[in-house]
């Protein structure tokens, strides 16, 4: 079994995917369309780079070390969440998930 | 200020928007609404928002380390499509804000066809001084 | 190997060796193409008002540039570029996914106007210009014609 299922166990996260350097889809688990997962990867990937790119230039302007790399983000919307940590998304329920132990999981797997 | 009609004319207008510095779209004229609709340009809209901001950032990180002026504030940022353009400007706030005004005018933006687009022109118009009160 | 590609590593070996007195004539290869594209550049800073151009490697921290910029400055706005054209390529792609064939994907580039420079990017080449002496729209016309045929594929 993937690890990355392990994220799926956590309370209210609905979907989880594991994206390549290029944003393709390795797997993804969880309540959700394959099509749509490649694009919540692709979305993943895409914005990583573009904060990436944003915390550069911050740290850059600012000489303040402690922004990049970073390490991940989370988009909070009024009722789904998205959290990204390295070549991880999930997409989780703001009325159930623990946002803190989903990132915390999120990191660690994102190591293996 | 630039009015919407105003920048229609501009060679190649294929719309004008109004939004707002959130991303909100207010206002648009369309003129082919079989090549692009509301719905492109609300889209579009927070899109220039989301560029506007980071232009402004990178104006300010930029002169600030380089002692370089000249950028900030950002008149206008302009994407250069494949086929189409889009020009924004904020300048008309930048002004209100000079005054000290705490309500600020919406941004505005222009679609053209890169065919005919003509940046120089989208830059006077949306930087034509207000005329006297 | 392509007589470029041992151009570009020639010119890297001797470049370490050697430093340049003048920050505005600095000239690093970035890659294959963008030696190609230095005569992109140098075109463009042979045009009234150009104060600066250079390319940026879409990937890594890689630059190239000629022009009144000092190399840290030069770096700084290869970074600034790098960002936004993702950034513009991503919101693109969005675009596209919400209302196909736009017009506006894939980007050629993008302009930022303020009140005395202007800087324009198309693929992966800078310009900045001097409001009061150059020409926006020759700039643009220029850069997108002679950019015209370089996939964005890397980026």
């Amino acid at each position: 079994m993937s690890m990355i299922r392990r994220i799926l166990a956590l309370d209210g996260v609905n979907v989880v995917c594991h994206f390549r350097d290029d944003g393709y889809l390795l797997e993804g688990y969880g309540l959700m369309a394959r099509d749509d997962m490649a694009r919540l990867a692709q979305f993943a990937h895409d914005y990583r780079r573009m904060a990436q790119g944003n915390a550069d230039q911050l740290a850059m302007f600012t000489g303040m070390r402690g922004w990049t790399p970073p390490h991940g983000w989370i988009l909070r919307g009024v009722a789904q969440s998205v959290c990204s940590v390295g070549n991880l998304v999930c997409l989780v329920d703001n009325h159930e998930a623990l946002l803190n132990e989903i990132m915390l999981e999120l990191r660690e797997v994102s190591h293996w | 200020m630039a009015t919407l009609d105003e920048l229609m004319e501009l060679p190649g207008a294929m719309a004008a928007f109004e939004f707002r510095g959130s991303g909100e779209l207010l206002e648009q004229r369309i003129a082919y609404p079989e090549r692009i609709n509301e719905s492109t340009l609300d889209l579009l809209a927070h899109m220039c928002a989301a560029n506007m901001s980071i232009a402004t950032m990178q104006a300010r990180g930029w002169e600030k380390v380089t002692h370089m002026k000249g950028f900030y504030p950002i008149q206008e940022f302009t994407l250069v499509g494949f086929d189409w353009s889009v020009v924004v400007s904020g300048l008309d706030r930048e002004r209100f804000k000079d005054r000290g005004k705490a309500s600020l005018p919406p941004f505005t933006g222009v679609v053209l066809a890169n065919e005919k687009a003509d940046y120089e022109a989208a830059f006077f118009t949306m930087e034509k001084p207000e005329p006297a009160p | 190997m392509h007589l470029l590609e041992i151009l570009t590593m020639f010119y890297e070996k001797c470049a370490r060796f050697v430093t340049h007195p003048n920050p505005a004539l600095i000239i690093k290869p970035v890659t294959t193409r963008g030696l190609t594209g230095m005569s992109i550049v140098t075109d463009l800073l042979a045009k009234p008002g150009v104060i600066a151009a250079g390319e940026y490697a879409y990937r890594g921290d890689r630059f190239s540039y000629r022009g009144a910029l000092s190399e840290e400055h030069a770096r700084m706005a290869s970074i600034m570029c790098r960002a936004t054209t993702m950034g513009a390529n991503m919101e693109g792609r969005m675009l596209e996914v919400f209302q196909p064939r736009s017009g506006l994907f894939p980007p050629r580039g993008w302009v930022v106007h303020g009140p005395e420079y202007t800087v324009c990017v198309m693929a992966n080449v800078f310009c900045m210009l001097d409001n009061a002496k150059g020409s926006i729209n020759g700039t643009i016309d220029f850069m997108t014609q002679a950019l015209a045929k370089v996939s964005s594929d890397l980026i």
